[in-house]
């Protein structure tokens, strides 16, 4: 039997999930709360300073994905130097792992809009 | 009323004058001079070309001194372009005599008689500018005959107006370079020849190339540069006030000039380069030279 009790039960529920499944839906998805925290990184670090905001100027972004993987990538942001890039700031030991992470996944989506752009 | 008056007459005849006095190219010192290859250091005259030639005129992209726009100089004078200084007979200095390198180096003046004045080096030793022409010369494959053009340099009226106010530096010869145990003297030329006094003083055009302590504001920053958004950046004073390096160690300065990160772990980015290749000695004697000058109260 449907007490009263129970019904308001199921309806406090039904009010709860239905608030929870609208913060998940209007919430950032994981890629753009990445995509935000690299531009962060990007910018705080001065890094369009020389690249450009969008990534156009020094460094040529476009082909970033064929000359380094996410692992390679944070090699040569810690230090340019021994790849030969004496103008770039040495990163080592500046930028915590997680940061390193947004920046490098900010880098190849940029790298990625250029070559839509380009198409 | 459109009647010239005396005063006008008396102004355009001193313009004239002044104009005329002033000139954008000049002739040939030539001078009596060839560098003795034999007692060349062509590996030290790589690390001073990087240093003191490179940070204008290496481009990251072709890998080679082919010459690069320098945006970092205010828009008003309009687009400098530094020169292709590879071994290309047209495009580089391959046609260039060894007393024709010697000259552009220290005096400003060009093969062609044009005035360059962003690059002078009249104090720069005879030691060192034999070693840069050496490795100028040399099978380095960042000087090999390259073809790149990287554009030409064109100036507003403001900025034709700017080199003509300018003039030849002196050829003074024999320069020695003073002993790395001379601290203050050997840091005072790092000083000079790195041109670090051309940024960090107040303004390009109060500089004094010959005598850099007498450059205006020396050495307490402030003057205008650009970054590559093209947006302005005010050099630091680097002099050994509360506002300048007072606080700062030698580790700091050290990490500022070779890793890019000042005192407070803040990114120094373009248009400051780095200086990877400066020895510790060196950066030590420029660290001690800027603790030693007349500090400068300029909160940039």
């Amino acid at each position: 039997m449907i007490t009263k009790k129970n019904t308001y039960v199921i309806l406090a529920s039904f009010l709860f999930l239905s608030t929870q499944a609208l913060d998940i839906y209007q919430s950032t998805t994981p890629v753009e709360k990445s995509k935000d925290e690299g531009k962060q990184v990007f910018e705080r670090f001065a890094c369009n300073s020389c690249h450009g905001n969008s990534g156009e100027m020094e460094g040529d972004f476009s082909t970033l994905k064929e000359r380094f993987t996410a692992e390679t990538l944070p090699e040569y942001i810690n230090n340019p130097q021994a790849y030969d890039n004496k103008q770039m700031p040495v990163y080592d030991g500046m930028i915590s792992d997680s940061e390193m992470e947004d920046l490098v996944a900010y880098l190849f989506l940029l790298g990625e809009e250029l070559n839509r752009s380009d198409d | 009323m459109n009647v010239i008056s005396r005063k006008h007459v008396a102004i355009l005849a001193l313009s004239f004058v002044f104009l005329s006095a002033c000139k954008m190219t000049y002739d040939s010192l030539n001078l009596d001079y060839t560098i003795e290859e034999s007692q060349a250091n062509v590996n030290e005259g790589k690390r001073l070309t990087t240093v003191m030639c490179g940070v204008c005129h290496y481009d990251q992209k072709t890998g080679q001194m082919t010459g690069i726009h320098m945006v970092d100089v205010p828009p008003a004078l309009g687009k400098i372009v530094s020169s292709n200084i590879t071994q290309h007979k047209e495009k580089g200095i391959g046609n260039y005599t060894d007393a024709e390198l010697a000259q552009v180096i220290r005096t400003g003046i060009a093969k062609d008689g044009k005035l360059i004045p962003f690059m002078q080096k009249p104090n720069l030793s005879d030691e060192d500018l034999r070693d840069i022409i050496a490795f100028l010369r040399s099978d380095d494959p960042t000087v090999q005959p390259s073809d790149v053009d990287p554009g030409s340099t064109e100036l507003t009226g403001l900025g034709k107006m700017a080199i003509r106010m300018e003039k030849p530096t002196p050829w003074n010869h024999p320069i020695s370079k003073p002993s790395a145990s001379d601290t203050l003297a050997f840091g005072k030329y790092l000083i000079d020849n790195l041109a670090c006094y051309d940024c960090h003083s107040k303004s390009f055009a109060k500089v004094d190339k010959i005598n850099i302590e007498k450059s205006k504001g020396f050495m307490g920053g402030g003057n205008k540069l650009y970054n590559k958004l093209g947006e302005e950046v005010l050099s630091p004073n680097l002099t050994p006030h509360i506002t300048g390096i007072k606080e700062w160690s030698e580790e700091d300065f050290k990490k500022a000039i070779t890793k890019g990160f000042n005192k407070d772990n803040k990114v120094i980015s373009y248009p400051m380069p780095l200086y990877p290749d400066l020895k510790d000695h060196e950066i030590s004697a420029m660290f001690i030279y800027l603790k030693s000058i007349d500090p400068i109260k300029n909160d940039i």
